[in-house]
């Protein structure tokens, strides 16, 4: 017994089980990010029920503020997020005023709002190509030391940090959603904008509110895009990776939208260790497709039963 | 009270509503009754803002009302659509949330609601669209009292629901009534609708073609051969 209880915890079972934990973790922090972008697109997809691809522009625009602003001010981390998430509501907020009110107003058909949102994405990213030019930038190394090591096993700071920040937006925004007046009416309105307008809420402020959560949503992801890769234009076509978790999760579902990202950061964490980074996005697509036509409502998806 | 005033609505090319004027009077129930298609639910609906009307005037105690759906249901006049319309993923408490104007007022009108509707606080944590269809009617008519209205409109609040259940529903109507909100009724159950309120409009193909009080209605002949099915 007690000497199969000693191959059982050798030191190369040891190793092995540390490996796959960093695995675990590593993605869990890229899964985090990943939520987090799906979350804010997802928000605007079950009040409005289109794919909001400028949420990809403001995501760029706040990751370049954050640069500049903490190289102006010398801001800290956590002061660089507070400004900048409220930065990107703001943004949100204008966003949604310049592209959507007008459309919602007339009850345009969904493809006006799609191709508005694209026309906004892709304006942003321009407007950021335009003032820092298309080269790479990277935010100063906000954590020393960049590792820890426990054990003999090193573990990337930023990505417990970003991990834990996840955590809190996530609960946070959990807590807005299920706990709060102005949750609930985001909720009924994704469920029936019409019956919503009629109970004495007034939509265009709900809206509003709600583009004003997916922006500061957008700025964390924004940021944190920015500390775990680098700073440039292309940025915003993480936006695609929040898409992909969403529909994984089922679109238009919030909690969805949640396991979807950290299954997508788990996998694609696997997949490089497995087939090596370039072959990546080939596999997560894949397996995208494979699992949509086993599961294409996704995992927390329902069918809309409608009453005719 | 509400007063509409030559209201027409289009939708398009389809004319839906065309110079109705009907006249609701403090503390009454009201009913407007007609086929399918007749008019009754964009009739409602221009009160509510919920659609846009084209001509005419729609005036609440004497000055012109708000076109704004929130800013209507601010003035005191609140809709309770057809269908019920429960938003099916909220709970039953988070339904009337939704209803509630001001937030101070919310523990004191829930209780009122909870009162009036027993049934509503054993399924307080319970979805909506889990409840059974009399009880999602109760839950549609307690989220609309939770505004604190002083005129409920009612679309169609039989539809769907066994007799034994409209009759309830009716009777809850009534108390609604009895406790000093105004009632505007939509039906297509004509008998009922007419048994219930004080005065009667026949709404045929977008313009009022009948109206007076309930009881002498009830007894016209073209009515009766309409409406109530009296050979």
């Amino acid at each position: 017994m007690a000497r199969l209880l000693e191959t059982w915890i050798s030191q190369e079972r040891m190793e092995r089980f540390m490996y796959y934990f960093q695995m675990l973790l590593n993605g869990l922090s890229l899964g985090a990010i990943y939520a987090i972008i799906a979350l804010g697109f997802t928000l605007i997809y079950s009040i409005l029920k289109f794919s909001n691809f400028s949420h990809g522009g403001i995501m760029v625009v706040c990751a370049y503020f954050a640069y500049v602003i903490q190289r102006r001010y010398n801001l800290n981390f956590g002061m660089m997020m507070l400004i900048t998430a409220a930065f990107g509501a703001v943004l949100a907020c204008i966003v949604q005023y310049i592209g959507f009110e007008n459309l919602r107003a007339k009850r345009s058909n969904i493809m006006l709002f799609f191709v508005s949102s694209s026309t906004l994405g892709i304006l942003l990213q321009n407007i950021i190509v335009i003032t820092f030019s298309s080269t790479y930038y990277a935010y100063p190394a906000f954590f020393t030391p960049p590792f820890i090591d426990v054990n003999g096993f090193t573990f990337s700071v930023s990505d417990m940090i970003m991990l834990g920040i996840s955590a809190v937006v996530i609960l946070g925004l959990m807590f807005l959603l299920y706990r709060t007046r102005l949750g609930i009416a985001i909720r009924a309105l994704s469920m029936d904008g019409d019956t919503v307008k009629l109970m004495g809420i007034n939509v265009s402020v709900v809206v509003a509110l709600t583009f004003m959560v997916s922006g500061a949503l957008a700025a964390v992801a924004g940021i944190f895009c920015g500390v775990n890769y680098i700073l440039y234009p292309q940025l915003n076509q993480l936006v695609f990776k929040g898409m992909i978790a969403s529909i994984l999760g089922g679109l238009g579902n919030i909690s969805g939208a949640l396991y979807g990202g950290i299954m997508l950061g788990v996998l694609e964490v696997c997949f490089n260790n497995a087939f090596g980074a370039g072959l990546v996005p080939v596999f997560s697509f894949v397996f995208s497709m494979i699992f949509l036509l086993v599961r294409p409502q996704g995992i927390a998806g329902k069918y809309v039963l409608d009453k005719v | 009270m509400l007063k509409v005033d030559c209201v027409s609505v289009n939708y398009r090319h389809v004319t839906a509503l065309q110079d109705v004027s009907i006249q609701v009077e403090e503390g009454k129930i009201v009913s407007v009754i007609g086929s399918n298609g007749a008019g009754k639910t964009s009739l409602l609906n221009a009160v509510s803002g919920a659609v846009k009307y084209q001509k005419g005037q729609i005036s609440f105690k004497g000055r012109p009302l708000m076109t704004k759906p929130h800013r209507i249901v601010q003035e005191g006049i609140v809709q309770v659509p057809e269908g019920r319309k429960i938003f099916a993923g909220l709970t039953v408490e988070e339904n009337l949330i939704i209803g509630t104007i001001n937030k101070a007022e919310f523990p004191r009108r829930s209780e009122e609601i909870y009162q009036l509707f027993p049934v509503l606080r054993e399924r307080k944590k319970q979805q909506g669209g889990t409840l059974s269809g009399g009880e999602q009617q109760m839950l549609a008519l307690g989220r609309a009292m939770m505004s604190g209205p002083q005129l409920i409109m009612l679309d169609e609040p039989s539809m769907g629901l066994a007799p034994i259940v409209v009759k309830q529903v009716f009777k809850f109507i009534k108390k609604i009534n009895e406790s000093g909100i105004t009632v505007l009724l939509i039906e297509q159950n004509a008998r009922q609708a007419m048994g219930l309120s004080d005065y009667t409009y026949v709404l045929e193909n977008g313009r009022v073609k009948m109206e007076g009080e309930s009881q002498a209605l009830m007894k016209d002949e073209g009515v009766q051969r309409a409406y109530l099915g009296v050979q």
